[in-house]
């Protein structure tokens, strides 16, 4: 297996712990500071505080972009830039594309290699204009140590950082990752059941993916069985307005079925029906 | 509420009551090849009616694998089976490579493939309340549970990592917590200058003399530490590595210190689960 470059995830989860000790801190500040001044200023920032660490950075193959990311499409990549993101990662192990660390590395690449510009992590475009610059300038300016903290945040989130929600960012707040994981997802089912990759991304659309992912990610990692999440698959594409009504609902009676009934060696096709009737009885 | 269904057919587990104390089921856990390989060995001893499925082919050993970090779970059936007539015992053993450098959750379990009925006899290996009774199992129930196996034991020794840093001044000592590490991974990392480094790889046997009862003390200032961060954390269940869990629970149960709770007291509950041997340091070297 092809070992690639990451950071210490224990030291990678510290600095961001220190960074969330207080709100709004002078260190949160200095933080924000850096980010606001550009390229340099934050990678000076980051060398200073994560890798001065005595073994901060473990070695192996880089992962490079020969792409340069609008500020918008970083924050909610649209489907070509899904597809580049694809095409980066698709080779890398999934131990890796799990690892917050190695997030965190890819990220700082980036931001050496100018696809993206350190303001892009503060960003909060969101059918409004809050673009990274905007937000920086508010936390910094403000004195108001929530707006501080929420940047703060917002940035170590965009940086694949556990500190804020634990290892599950990487599958559901980080914009890289959660588009990684669900063509991933797709791609694997699509080799599992009847529905073709396409018809699986559209079934698992952006807002799909992110309820069911946080599923995943708690405690209902049960519906992660490839039978079991390809019967949820098949029963979404026939249904798909039980996506927004109902999923968790059904996730829920799905984790409490397998506890006596060994759903993951029944095929997809029969937990579809076996789905159907939970939803049906809802 | 998992341990509170009431299903309408006997189920093979840990004091479920329904079986003979012949009857058991077992599974077994070994990594091979530098972790990289898993051994896993299903067990079911005694005449039952579980015996007589698997023997049939309509049941089968199964075990899932989950690597927690990606919430990635894998599924394995055993085709295959040996049986021993006068042991009176099905065993099966699965190869399964890993994919992850870390160990996953195993959770073994048999389980039927068909609807089937079973009348009850002798040869059933359930209780007298059985006796006459007869029921129906629908497919894809799990006849028998094992429990889950994992490879890293809430036990202390097991959940660190201790390096040393020649930079530090003597006798300082740093401590990180990972309650998220993964499985396999050791969550409590301990960075220390050299000396107390060399005095931690003599290992730390129970305090009998003023050496031992000095190794003690700095792994109770570790657990004092790792419990302030575990106190500290918002959420207390998910993501946490398993080992530590395990070692919290075991903290709760020991000493009554509920590490969950909002009085809870880190050096109070460290010192209760490795008190300071003040007997042997007066005892001298």
């Amino acid at each position: 297996m092809t070992i690639y470059k990451e950071i210490n995830n224990s030291v990678w989860d510290s600095f961001g712990k220190s960074l969330l000790l207080k709100k709004g801190s002078e260190k949160q500040v200095d933080f924000l500071q850096s980010c606001r001044d550009g390229k340099d200023a934050f990678l000076q920032y980051l060398d200073k505080n994560i890798f001065s660490e005595k073994d901060a950075m473990t070695g192996g193959k880089g992962v490079f972009f020969d792409h340069k990311f609008t500020e918008s499409e970083f924050r909610f990549p649209p489907i070509d830039t899904q597809q580049i993101i694809w095409d980066v990662f698709q080779g890398v192990p999934r131990q890796s594309m799990g690892s917050c660390g190695f997030w965190g590395s890819v990220v700082i690449d980036m931001i050496k290699h100018d696809c993206i510009t350190p303001d892009y992590l503060a960003s909060n475009v969101n059918g409004v204009n809050e673009t990274g610059i905007y937000m920086l300038d508010n936390a910094i300016n403000l004195d108001d140590s929530k707006k501080t903290d929420d940047c703060v945040r917002r940035i170590l989130r965009s940086m694949g950082n556990s500190a804020p929600r634990g290892k599950r960012i990487i599958f559901n707040d980080f914009y890289l990752g959660r588009a990684y994981w669900r063509w991933n997802w797709s791609n694997k089912m699509s080799n599992e059941i009847s529905l073709s990759f396409e018809e699986i991304l559209n079934t698992l659309d952006e807002k799909g993916y992110v309820k069911v992912s946080e599923k995943m990610h708690s405690q209902k990692s049960y519906i992660s069985q490839t039978n079991t999440f390809g019967g949820l698959l098949l029963f979404l594409n026939k249904n798909p307005s039980e996506l927004v009504k109902n999923i968790e609902k059904i996730i829920d009676n799905l984790s409490y079925l397998s506890i006596w009934k060994a759903i993951e060696i029944q095929s997809s096709d029969l937990n579809q029906v076996e789905i159907e009737n939970i939803a049906d009885n809802i | 509420m998992s341990d509170e269904l009431i299903l309408s057919f006997p189920v093979l587990k840990q004091d479920s009551g329904d079986f003979l104390d012949s009857v058991t089921y077992t599974a077994n856990a070994v990594q091979l090849q530098n972790n990289r390989k898993l051994i896993i060995t299903h067990t079911l001893k005694g005449e039952s009616f579980i015996a007589e499925l698997l023997k049939s082919n309509k049941a089968k050993f199964s075990v899932s694998l989950f690597y927690k970090d990606n919430a990635e779970r894998q599924n394995f059936v055993s085709d295959d089976y040996d049986y021993d007539e006068e042991a009176q015992e099905i065993s099966a053993e699965q190869e399964i490579n890993i994919d992850y450098s870390y160990a996953p959750e195993i959770t073994p379990c048999v389980a039927i493939t068909s609807n089937e009925s079973v009348v009850v006899n002798d040869k059933s290996g359930l209780t007298s309340f059985w006796q006459g009774e007869s029921f129906d199992i629908p497919a894809y129930s799990r006849l028998a549970y094992y429990l889950k196996l994992k490879f890293s034991s809430g036990n202390v020794s097991s959940l660190l990592h201790v390096s040393c840093e020649e930079n530090y001044p003597r006798g300082a000592i740093k401590t990180t917590v990972m309650p998220t590490a993964g499985e396999g991974e050791q969550p409590i990392q301990i960075i220390c200058a050299q000396d107390v480094y060399d005095e931690l790889k003599k290992g730390t046997p129970d305090p009998i003399d003023a050496n031992t009862a000095m190794r003690s003390s700095i792994v109770t200032q570790v657990l004092c530490y790792v419990y302030a961060c575990m106190n500290s954390l918002e959420d207390k269940e998910t993501d946490i590595h398993s080992g530590l869990l395990q070692h919290m629970k075991e903290l709760k149960e020991k000493t009554g210190e509920d590490w969950e709770g909002d009085d809870f007291n880190a050096s109070f509950a460290s010192t209760k689960t490795l008190p300071y041997a003040i007997n042997a340091l007066n005892k001298g070297v």
